[in-house]
């Protein structure tokens, strides 16, 4: 486009995000590389993979730990904290 | 009205008094200091009822203090110098990103190392691609009458961006001039309330500034978009100014440039002394004028190329220096005259850095050498002040 052509938008020219929380919608997780597995039979509910989580993404359920996968980065620090070995990784295609 | 004598320092804390800002976040700096203490004299006075005056850790500090502000809605003066405008520096583009239209003095020092305390323009021009707004006072006088300027352009809606008032340090800053400070009545009549559309608040929460992908562009163009807006603004404030307050700006300062055959250009307070040195010239009939850039971003092509049409050599005199490139305002003033019928021979003076005085002697000295890059048909680049060791 030619500069000359280019238009003021006024406020719409302005940066901003008029409704919060709009990330949640979409997908934050979309240049991770491996995905992190929840294994049921090895989980002791301990919520130390909760409480690690950079990005809160993962939510505590009464089954346990419910990873977000439109939130996960794929950092895998859970299975790093997992004392039982309940939370592995897969590559992503 | 009254007339009085102040420093540039008190001329800058008289601007931003009279555009009664909401918030001034303050850290100290030679030769800056003076303009904040002023401002926190009145405000311990209860001369700044409206005020809060904010002192931080950093000049990094300072500026993002501002940023938040002016993000809720405040009108944000605040003033710095040389390294502590530097520190700044990253969080500059913020402010021109947010579109925020914080007014900031800026009084110009030479960069370390090695050190300087004194004036030249490295520091501010170094902020020229930050997508502010910069404006350059010659006097203290003008000092005042562009912060008030600055607020109108920077808070007029199709402009919305931060402003930048330049002085030259020590010369301006700690010298005592003859100003006309304007009441408070005639300040309100010129300079509306700000009432910005886009702020955050808790009835209406926003991000503002947040990550970009494919849009990046598109605000950078608006930002782009918007300096180029102010053009017309400013001179239609300008304009408004005049009305009110008796005291004409143009976009460049001409000065006996009509007939005038050599035009040498400047920029902040070596000018005066240069309109004198050319008075003197011009009874011994050397036909030199002057064209002083007092606004350089956004840059008034079409005023400078209209200024210098009928120029024959041009001395662009830089009080600043990109090592390994040159005169930092050298390319720009040759760009714009790239495409004029008949181009002028353009030398290039590098001059005054770390506050070394011009004197009147220094600028005739230009003008002869000018006159003699018209004969040969051959530009130069000169250094001047340069002492051997």
């Amino acid at each position: 486009m030619r500069e000359e052509e280019l238009l003021y938008k006024a406020i719409d020219g302005i940066p901003i995000i008029k409704e919060p929380g709009s990330s949640a919608s979409i997908n934050r997780g979309s240049w991770r590389l491996v995905r992190p597995v929840h294994h049921k039979e090895k989980c002791t509910k301990c919520k130390i993979c909760y409480a690690y989580c950079p990005d809160a993404a993962i939510k505590w359920t009464s089954d346990g730990p419910d990873i977000d996968l439109k939130a996960c980065k794929g950092c895998m620090i859970c299975m790093e904290e997992c004392p039982t070995g309940a939370i592995t990784q897969e590559k992503e295609n | 009205m009254k007339q009085t004598l102040i420093t540039g320092n008190e001329a800058a804390a008289w601007g931003a008094r009279l555009a009664r800002p909401q918030y001034i976040p303050s850290f100290p700096i030679t030769p800056q200091t003076e303009c904040i203490e002023t401002l926190a004299r009145w405000g311990a006075d209860g001369g700044l009822p409206n005020t809060y005056f904010d002192r931080l850790e950093s000049e990094h500090s300072v500026m993002s203090a501002a940023v938040g502000a002016a993000a809720v809605g405040n009108r944000v003066f605040t003033a710095t110098s040389s390294q502590g405008l530097l520190l700044m520096h990253e969080v500059l583009y913020i402010a021109a990103g947010m579109r925020l239209p914080i007014v900031m003095a800026t009084i110009s020092r030479g960069l370390s190392a090695p050190v300087t305390l004194w004036s030249d323009h490295n520091d501010f021009l170094d902020q020229r691609d930050s997508g502010w707004l910069m404006f350059h006072a010659e006097n203290n006088q003008e000092v005042l009458d562009m912060m008030l300027i600055a607020y109108h352009v920077a808070e007029d809606n199709k402009v919305l961006l931060p402003v930048m008032v330049n002085m030259d340090g020590f010369v301006l800053s700690f010298t005592d001039e003859p100003v006309t400070i304007p009441s408070f009545e005639m300040v309100d009549k010129f300079l509306p309330d700000y009432a910005p559309e886009h702020t955050i608040t808790p009835d209406r929460p926003v991000t503002i500034g947040a990550p970009a992908l494919d849009e990046y562009t598109f605000f950078k163009a608006q930002n782009h978009v918007a300096a180029r807006n102010a053009l017309g603004v400013i001179e239609q404030v300008q304009d408004e100014f005049e009305k009110i307050f008796g005291r004409k700006y143009d976009m460049v300062d001409e000065f006996m440039i009509e007939d005038a055959e050599l035009v040498l250009i400047t920029q902040g307070s070596m000018s005066t002394t240069a309109k004198a040195a050319i008075k003197e010239m011009r009874a011994d009939g050397i036909k030199v004028g002057l064209v002083r850039l007092r606004i350089i971003r956004p840059w008034p092509a079409s005023a400078i190329k209209e200024a210098l049409k009928n120029a024959r050599a041009i001395a662009v005199i830089d009080r600043n220096v990109a090592p390994g490139r040159g005169g930092i305002m050298l390319p720009e003033i040759v760009e714009t005259l790239y495409y004029l019928e008949s181009r002028p021979i353009i030398s290039s003076f590098i001059v005054g850095l770390g506050g070394n005085p011009q004197t009147e002697e220094k600028i005739k000295e230009i003008t002869h050498k000018l006159m003699e890059d018209l004969e040969s048909g051959t530009p130069r680049v000169e250094w001047n002040d340069v002492e051997e060791l």
